[in-house]
């Protein structure tokens, strides 16, 4: 009994969709629109926001260290840093790298190497952030460690950069909000007018004795194909677009290159999954406004 | 088997349909329902399979009060009722078999047993041959007879016919006819609503005459003037 019913709803389905209505394909069509808007929309985001966050994470802060620390004293240092929350890398350099960099990087220039004299310069640590939103707390919280002598943060630019973060992030989630509101709505009605046609088909099927669950069953899954198909259409789309933005566009800025990244894999199966829930949401609306009780 | 106790009938618009209608028609009757047209035949057969109830009055079909059916147990009082609609209601996107089959599709039967049945209540009301058209490749008989197998093919306990012959010419009607006399004389009750004066006058049956609504003559072995 339950296998033919099942069956039964599944082929009934597939015939509602295959019955090459125009009101069909358009409704897929338009789907599959939708949801390559949504699908750019939140790449563009993501790409920006990876871009600004991947400059971040090039900020160091430079914890110099006391003069005659003991070595035993300054590992256990730079655990404890390493221990902290936000802290991707944390190097040693000693006075003498420090020094010889120094040099390096004044070389031919006789005037300043004579008026340092000798090494001045101190042992160090350089602290690189996973982002630069711990720029602040971590500086906050380094300072006072014993064995610090000073440190040299680049504190207005990782304000800058948070900020900017934080609106393209506030943005993001507004406009992307705002999208996805959109398509549910255009999808939802695109769904429930491709049905509109076929109320009649409701009260018969009603009139024969058909029960809600075999009424609903296919429409429904209808409602879901129809999202599917057009999540597939859409994907393959965007991932086109993908391709060629990438190719043409994304690579001739250098500030882009290295740093995008977007997980499209999951994009796009968000972006399928979207679409059936959508499609399926779509005809429980046109279900309850057109089944009579 | 089928009873109307005081049932008055007030459409939204106000339209009177029926006025304190009461009547009962027993297992195995084959009633005829006659009367001018907008005397409300079709009000009193769509109160029995619960398309619309009643505003006023019971009515009562195989033991249970319509109005106090749930969703589902309409579904369920439908399947044990065969129903041919005065304006057929064939599915526009399903061929003649499709649409037969269906009603037993709905009910679950395994594909093996739908086919069987289908292909005998084509054969009883001769549309094997159109097996495969679209309601929308028919005519009007074609549409009538195909809405008459489908309310035979799960075997009816009580089978309502809106003008089943209302578009089929005599010879037709007659078969049809006769196949229903035949159904009855198994025990299926009937309640046939029509126009066709030779056709009750010949059969004999009980007749109920409404006029604006009203039951104005409930006779056995009656006639149509
Ligand atoms: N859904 C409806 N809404 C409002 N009024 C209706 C509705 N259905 C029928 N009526 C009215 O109710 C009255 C009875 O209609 P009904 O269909 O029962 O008549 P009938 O006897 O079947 O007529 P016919 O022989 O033409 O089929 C008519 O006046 C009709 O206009
Ligand atoms: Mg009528």
């Amino acid at each position: 009994m339950r296998i033919y019913s099942i069956a039964f709803i599944l082929r009934e389905a597939w015939k509602g969709l295959t019955r090459a209505r125009i009101s069909t394909f358009a409704a897929i069509g338009i789907i599959a629109f939708m949801l390559v808007l949504l699908g750019l929309v939140f790449y563009t985001f993501s790409i920006v926001r990876s871009t600004f966050t991947g400059i971040g994470e090039q900020l160091e802060i430079i914890l110099y260290l006391k003069d005659n620390l003991r070595v035993e004293d300054r590992e256990i240092l730079k655990n404890r840093i390493s221990a902290m929350e936000g802290v991707k890398e944390v190097r040693y350099v000693s006075k003498d790298e420090a020094w010889k960099r120094f040099k390096e990087s004044f070389k031919g220039n006789k005037f300043v190497l004579e008026i340092m004299g000798k090494n001045p310069l101190p042992d160090s640590f350089e602290i690189k952030v996973e982002s630069p939103e711990y720029v602040e707390i971590l500086a906050n919280s380094i300072t006072s460690l014993p064995g610090v002598r000073d440190i040299d943060v680049p504190l207005e630019i990782a304000r800058r950069i948070n900020n900017l973060i934080g609106w393209i992030e506030f943005g993001g989630i507004v406009v992307v909000g705002v999208f996805i509101v959109v398509s549910l709505f255009v999808i939802s009605n695109v769904i429930r007018l491709s049905f509109v046609s076929r109320i009649k088909e409701l009260e018969i099927m009603q009139l024969v004795g058909a029960t809600v669950f075999f009424i609903k069953g296919p429409f429904i899954f209808e409602g879901i194909l129809c999202g599917f198909l057009g999540g597939i259409l859409g994907v393959i789309v965007f991932n086109i677009l993908v391709f060629i933005l990438k190719k043409y566009v994304l690579s001739t800025f250098p500030l882009f290159s290295g740093f995008t990244s977007c997980d499209v894999i999951n994009l796009s199966l968000s972006l399928i999954l979207f679409g059936m829930v959508v499609g399926g949401i779509g005809s429980v609306i046109f279900l309850e406004r057109h089944l009579k009780r | 088997m089928i009873e109307f106790r005081n049932v008055t009938k007030y459409y939204d618009n106000g339209v009177l349909a029926l006025d304190d209608v009461s009547f009962k028609i027993e297992k195995g009757e084959f009633v005829f329902i006659v009367g001018a047209t907008g005397m409300g035949k079709s009000t009193l057969l769509k109160l029995i399979y619960r398309e619309e109830l009643p505003t006023k009055g019971e009515v009562i079909v195989g033991g249970v009060n319509i109005a106090k059916l749930r969703p589902h147990q309409v579904a369920l009082l439908r399947r044990r009722l065969g129903v041919v609609f005065q304006d057929f209601k064939l599915l526009p996107n399903k061929t003649v078999y499709e649409n037969v089959a269906f009603a037993l599709e709905v009910m679950g039967y395994s594909n093996r047993e739908i086919r069987t049945r289908v292909g005998r209540v084509l054969d009883i009301v001769g549309l094997l041959h159109k097996s495969n058209c679209y309601p929308s490749e028919l005519s009007g008989g074609e549409q009538q007879r195909t809405s008459i197998a489908r309310a035979l093919v799960n075997n009816p306990v009580i089978l309502i016919a809106d003008e089943p012959t209302g578009n089929l010419d005599m010879a037709t009607s007659w078969e049809i006819m006769e196949y229903f006399r035949r159904i009855n004389a198994r025990g299926t009750t009937i309640v046939m609503a029509t126009h066709n004066k030779e056709i009750v006058n010949t059969m004999r049956k009980r007749v109920i005459s409404l006029y604006k609504g009203r039951i104005v003559k409930d006779e056995y072995n009656g006639s149509y003037e």
